[in-house]
């Protein structure tokens, strides 16, 4: 396996306010893996960065081994990193369908993209009954859908999830994580932050613990449930 | 009855003017949501630019109107650059007086350049009304200029729903965050947005050369009267641009018409001050759906 993702002492601030203080991380090609922590520890700043999004002010990020640190959005979606941003953020006003065309922008105009429209529709078939309703007007779980699902349209090799659960029934967060896990056997890596703890340290195989814009803590998803701090501080015990 | 029909007739000819330009300002602000006061005098210099080439220099008119139209791009798109960015990365706030700014300094610019006397530009096609009925008729000049707006309306929608380029422009507009990780590239939106902008303006301003005199400051008023006609249609929102323009005309030739020619302009304000207690959010103006 090869590396496809190395965060090296990433540090980025907003404004006078750090938050990361230098994050380094790793992610090997075919995994899951999950980046946990307390709400403000830096998770979603995290993603941002790597997805090109939220400028560092240190560290370097290497993608595939070429370094992306100063590379723009832009052309990261198009070298296949793709990021479900934490609270959906669909583009209301359009159709799901509009949406998901929307994930398929860095793709040449002359591509078919059926098949990914069928590939989606095939792990999300609620998507499928919604395709002409305003991407405003769904439900919290299935913009969640759309949203993983239009950053699929792009092709992604490594697909990066920000909370995935949040705001959303249990049952709900519990398929979402299968659609996942399904996504990943079929050749996605992913790099997922998760608030649920629980849930996250059961479908991935690696993890990290941030606290307060630094990595505490990393090891084996099981080695990390079975710890006593993690379990102490976010698993509740 | 005739009067009435005649008014009717006006009010859409003027509104589609106002109706243009509506466009311009809601565009910039739907797409990028920042307010470019400036394009009126944008308007302005498509309108002498339109007169340079078309009775100054000659030029065929289509020829006129293509350089017009793209030397008032490349000015916008200047501005754009090198003054209107740098500054939005201080603050929209600092952006907005920055455009007012501009537009007397634009104004100024134009009277050192074409000089402060009114000239007058041939009407395209005669001077001879169209006879509708017996009391009814409209000028051919305004006829086109309906014309002119309707392409251009449908020309915008289509673009917008139909292109991967609109589609974006779309996105950027609900959210600019989202697009970026979509892969759109948010300067190149701009330079669109800003060059639609600027095309719609100079486009308006040679085609309404022949019904104002072309001066310098007739940016000004008609500027002004546009940003009411957007924001009462509801800022950003294109077709509230369109309905904003027309209204704004008709209100105003009847209000010319039938209550006092003198206070043509206070009925401008009059309306939109009325709209903006009922409605802030403009006529078609609405809050977006959104769900957490």
């Amino acid at each position: 396996m090869s590396v496809i993702l190395k965060v090296d002492n990433v540090k980025a601030h907003y404004g006078s306010i750090e938050a990361l203080k230098g994050v380094s991380l790793e992610v090997q090609e075919g995994e899951i893996v999950t980046v946990i922590g307390a709400n403000g520890a830096g998770k979603s700043t995290l993603m941002k960065c790597i997805a090109g999004v939220m400028p560092k002010s240190d560290g370097t990020i290497s993608y595939h081994g070429t370094d992306i640190t100063r590379t723009g959005s832009d052309k990261i979606v198009k070298m296949g990193i793709a990021l479900v941003p934490e609270g959906r953020q669909i583009f209301s006003e359009l159709s799901v369908m509009e949406n998901l065309k929307m994930g398929a922008y860095t793709r040449s105009r002359k591509e078919d993209l059926s098949s990914d429209y069928d590939l989606i529709f095939g792990i999300f078939p609620r998507l499928k009954e919604r395709l002409s309703q305003k991407g405003g007007s769904l439900s919290g779980g299935e913009q969640q859908m759309l949203a993983v699902g239009r950053a699929l349209m792009s092709r992604p090799k490594l697909l990066l999830i920000d909370e995935l659960s949040m705001g959303l029934a249990p049952v709900l967060v519990e398929s979402l994580f299968e659609a996942i896990a399904n996504i990943n056997k079929s050749g996605t890596t992913i790099l997922l932050v998760e608030q649920d703890a629980n849930l996250a340290l059961q479908f991935s195989d690696r993890a990290y613990v941030i606290e307060t814009g630094t990595v505490a803590l990393s090891g084996s998803s099981k080695e990390l449930a079975n710890d006593d701090k993690v379990r102490e501080i976010y698993l509740g015990g | 009855m005739s009067i009435l029909i005649q008014c009717l007739i006006s009010g859409i000819s003027v509104g589609a003017i106002y109706a243009i330009i509506a466009l311009a300002y809601t565009i910039l602000f739907g797409t990028l949501k920042t307010a470019n006061f400036a394009m009126g005098d944008i308007y302005m210099i498509g309108m002498f630019l339109g007169f340079t080439f078309y009775v100054t220099a000659a030029l065929p008119f289509v020829i006129a109107l293509i350089l017009s139209i793209i030397i008032t791009v490349i000015v916008l798109l200047l501005l754009e650059r090198g003054i209107f960015r740098p500054i939005l990365k201080v603050s929209s706030l600092y952006l907005f007086i920055t455009t007012i700014g501009m537009a007397t300094f634009l104004r100024n610019a134009a009277q050192l350049v074409f000089g402060t006397e009114a000239h007058t530009f041939p009407a395209l096609f005669g001077s001879t009304p169209i006879k509708i009925t017996e009391n009814i008729s409209i000028m051919p000049q305004n006829l086109i200029i309906i014309g002119v707006a309707v392409i251009l309306v449908a020309a915008l929608f289509i673009f917008m729903k139909k292109t991967k380029t609109g589609l974006a422009m779309s996105s950027v507009s609900m959210n600019a965050f989202a697009a970026s990780l979509m892969g759109v590239n948010y300067s190149k939106i701009t330079v669109i947005t800003y060059a639609i902008a600027a095309a719609l303006a100079s486009i308006a301003g040679v085609f309404t050369a022949p019904i104002y005199t072309v001066t310098t400051t007739v940016g000004a008023s008609i500027g002004l009267k546009a940003l009411i006609a957007a924001v009462m249609g509801g800022f950003g929102n294109s077709a509230g641009a369109i309905l904003g323009g027309v209204l704004l005309g008709l209100i105003e030739t009847l209000g010319a018409t039938y209550i006092s020619s003198a206070y043509k302009d206070a009925f401008a304000f009059i309306f939109l001050i009325i709209i903006l207690f009922v409605r802030p959010q403009g006529i078609l103006g609405r809050k977006s759906i959104f769900k957490v």
